[in-house]
């Protein structure tokens, strides 16, 4: 019965230095003015990808339409996300939280999480250096509004890296799920970091499943997600060769890009999958392992659930601003002193 | 607390968990820049906030998580906690306090985010409720302070008491006879329970200060009164209201009252049922009047060989007492008719007299139609001070509470009677509704010229008196046999 005591050991130390890094940024926002911000996450599949068209249909010798029949034994399914806000910015900086979770479905079905953070960075020009170390290279010769824009996208990745490093280091023969694509671009400087986590994932013998729940791929000028076989699901699509073929070395793929409708009448999605074994059984057990909403996995939900800033976050982490000593603005409401009285809102 | 809104006499107020208790009734000031807006709270809710369904959702999803851990480096989890439980306070705007006194029509709104806002002290409060007089009644507990209110405010007045059964209605009533009383006034109570007569005893059965004051009157036993007392206007009135006797027979009566008046000199009960008998008239009017004689004859309450004069009662209640009047015993028109009767010679004694408190329980039980509106207008000026006491709020006439000047109200949870009763007294109906519907037992809202039109929530104080209002149980009293 040990599996069912299991709990996350999470070493409070491994994220130490991440929040230490952020507690030392504060001391600059002492008496400063900013304008509040509004909570959109950063939706970091859109920036992560290039548009890819396939000039192709699925019936071409390059599309392998493989059929998945439901697994037997029973796996762990570890999901992990993160997400980000900016909170506040002016000309100087911007104020930027992050936070994570991991969500395990245990082998007894019973669900364990893991929340990591909210941790709050105050990134200006002149600190980028010391909180980003090398990643700071990226943020160079950007105007204000891109450097806020890759700050946030670099510490979110920060953290994401961190949460899977941990993961795939932590667990062995689990099926880990990650939110977006195992992917790099010329944006991504993460390559050692993600080679790290794919090799500790072989060591391990873990199985990574990367869903994307948005994507720019498209094949004859049809969104991914509505791209239909003949079979009936569950069914996956081997896009590998065919993104290959066509990104010409923009982007680079870390192990198989599939097409994954999973279960009748929901959208197919894109997965990326570092596998040790074959990917239609890997899929297999997933569908044994862990229920799936609309074809995509409850787990990895639950994880994008528990790692998203709600409203009354966002008020929260303002407020520990105002308890910093920052003024915020809100410039909705100049708008509204100035204009609404004249023209009725 | 901060102010988030206003919207006519409507404020709400947010505030974190862990401030002051409140309670509904209670007042706070909001002060900015040495000027105070007095407000009273109705009601406390959750907090808006945005975004809370969203977080509820998922807080309710985590039922089924087996184990959460969290590593929050900087305590977000408990700030985030304490927003979530963010209260919004329902108050109501009851003026501007300029130079001690309370101002409804000043136009002053303090600063939303500089003001402080705090619980008023019980003490001004007293102070700006406080009406004229010097003879104070100590009525309960308010804010955790004595609250007292004077029995000059309820001299020449109309006062309702009314509220559910069991919510302390006799209880209060008990409480302003007894202090009535104290002050040296004269009440007549129509007792329909038979539950005033303790009074006149302590708890520990022995015989309160009062007890001489008190005087219980049960009718057809000690309480009997003479036809001719009685005069033939209350005769006429008795047959018509309580009995319903046609005009025809009416016309009749009054030619028999003069033809027995003028044979024996005296008008007697039997000298009149023996001339209907034997006069010449019509024989359906003989058997009607006759029927309408001999039950009135059989209630034993007229006896013209023994009886007592209500004159002679209240000579003896000179420097104050209770005329207590049991009406437990009564059969319903048998209430009716020594209603009449009392009411009509409390009419034509008062002529001359000090004035008296009538305190009517469950009044719309004996009191017909056509006497409310008597009661609150034409006896007044005669002086009769009516108190109400009812748990049945809509069998008072709508037109009574308009004309009420202070009202008791206990808890109500049915909405049609908080309805009612919000249409008619003399405070807004949100407060009426939010406050009176959540009132524990022996709590009552106050409104009215006793508490100079600023509504308040007392406890009413416990009565060293038997009060005998109690519901009687079956399982207690065999336990005690």
């Amino acid at each position: 019965m040990e599996h069912l005591q299991h709990h996350i050991d999470l070493d409070e130390g491994f994220f130490k230095a991440f929040s230490e890094v952020g507690r030392q940024t504060f001391a600059s926002l002492d008496s400063l003015r900013m304008y509040n911000c509004s909570r959109e996450d950063l939706v970091r599949e859109y920036l992560d990808e290039v548009y890819i068209g396939f000039n192709s249909t699925l019936d071409e010798y390059f599309f392998e339409v493989q059929e998945v029949e439901i697994g037997r034994e029973p796996r762990k399914v570890i999901a992990i996300d993160t997400s980000s806000i900016k909170i506040a910015e002016s000309a100087r900086g911007v104020v930027i939280s992050v936070k994570g979770a991991i969500v395990i479905r245990d082998l007894d079905k019973s669900t364990i999480v893991k929340t990591v953070g909210p941790f709050i960075f105050y990134i200006t020009r002149k600190n980028s250096k010391k909180v980003f170390g090398e990643y700071s290279e990226l943020l160079k010769s950007t105007n204000r509004y891109d450097f806020y824009l890759y700050a946030q996208k670099i510490l979110t990745e920060l953290l994401e890296k961190r949460l899977q490093e941990y993961t795939v280091e932590k667990y062995k023969d689990s099926i880990i799920l990650f939110d977006g694509s195992l992917t790099t671009t010329t944006f991504n400087c993460f390559l050692d970091s993600i080679e790290k986590i794919l090799k500790k994932t072989l060591e391990n013998k873990n199985e990574i499943l990367a869903f994307s729940k948005t994507s720019f791929l498209q094949i004859s000028g049809e969104p991914l997600q509505i791209i239909h076989s003949e079979k009936n699901p569950p069914y996956i699509i081997d896009l590998t060769k065919a993104l290959e073929y066509s990104n010409l070395g923009r982007i680079r793929v870390y192990g198989r890009v599939y097409l994954a409708r999973l279960v009748e009448g929901s959208l197919g999605y894109r997965v990326d999958a570092y596998l040790q074994n074959e990917a239609s059984t890997v899929f297999g057990l997933l569908l044994k392992n862990d229920p799936l909403i609309y074809g995509y996995p409850e787990t990895l939900i639950l994880a994008h659930d528990y790692s998203t800033f709600t409203k009354l976050d966002t008020i929260t982490l303002q407020t520990m601003l105002k308890k910093m000593n920052v003024e915020l603005l809100y410039p909705e409401s100049v708008r509204d002193i100035l204009f609404n009285p004249l023209d009725g809102g | 607390m901060k102010i988030l809104s206003k919207n006519n006499d409507t404020i709400e107020l947010l505030a974190s968990p862990d401030e002051e208790l409140l309670e509904r009734g209670d007042y706070l000031v909001i002060e900015d820049n040495g000027r105070k807006l007095l407000v009273q709270v109705i009601d406390i809710e959750y907090a808006d906030l945005p975004g809370i369904l969203e977080d509820t959702l998922r807080e309710l999803s985590s039922e089924d998580v087996k184990k959460i851990s969290m590593i929050d480096p900087y305590s977000v989890g408990s700030l985030l906690a304490k927003l979530r439980e963010a209260r919004l306070i329902i108050a109501k705007f009851r003026g501007v306090l300029i130079n001690g006194e309370l101002r409804n029509d000043v136009l002053w709104l303090p600063s939303r985010l500089n003001s402080r806002i705090y619980k008023a002290s019980p003490s001004l409060i007293v102070e700006l409720s406080k009406s004229c007089g010097r003879r104070v009644i100590l009525m309960g507990e308010f804010m955790g302070d004595w609250f007292t209110i004077n029995a000059e405010s309820l001299d020449g007045r109309l006062t309702i008491i009314t509220g559910k059964k069991e919510m302390g209605k006799s209880h209060l009533a008990k409480l302003l006879v007894t202090s009535l009383v104290e002050y040296g006034a004269r009440v007549v109570v129509f007792d329909i329970n038979g539950e005033y007569k303790g009074l006149s005893l302590k708890i520990d059965g022995s015989e309160s200060e009062l007890s001489e004051r008190l005087m219980v009157l049960v009718p057809g036993e000690n309480f009997k009164v003479s036809i001719e007392e009685a005069s033939l206007k209350t005769l006429l009135d008795i047959l018509r209201y309580v009995y319903d006797t046609p005009s025809s027979s009416l016309r009749e009566f009054s030619r028999i009252w003069y033809l027995v008046e003028r044979t024996y000199k005296k008008v007697t009960l039997k000298g009149l049922i023996e001339a209907v008998s034997k006069t010449q008239m019509n024989e359906s009017i003989r058997e009607a009047l006759l029927s309408r004689l001999l039950s009135l004859e059989s209630l034993e309450f007229f006896d013209d060989g023994e009886p007592v004069s209500l004159e002679e009662l209240f000579r003896d209640l000179e420097y104050g007492g209770a005329l207590i009047i049991d009406l437990s015993r009564s059969l319903p028109h048998g209430r009716r008719v020594v209603v009449e009767y009392v009411l009509s010679r409390l009419s034509s004694m008062l002529k001359n007299s000090l004035p008296v408190f009538l305190l009517a329980e469950e009044a719309h039980l004996y009191l017909r139609d056509t006497y409310w509106d008597d009661l609150v207008t034409r006896m007044r000026h005669i002086g009769i001070f009516p108190i109400f006491v009812t748990n049945q709020p809509d069998m008072i006439p709508d037109s009574v509470y308009r004309q009420a000047d202070n009202i008791f109200l206990f808890n109500f949870t049915n909405d049609s009677d908080l309805d009612y009763l919000a249409k008619a007294s003399r405070v807004d109906a949100e407060t009426v509704k939010r406050i009176v519907k959540a009132l524990p037992q022996r709590k009552c809202l106050v409104i009215g010229r006793v508490v100079n039109d600023l509504p308040i929530v007392v406890k009413v104080r416990e009565l060293m008196l038997k009060t005998m209002g109690e519901t009687k149980l079956f399982f207690t009293s065999i336990r005690e046999q």
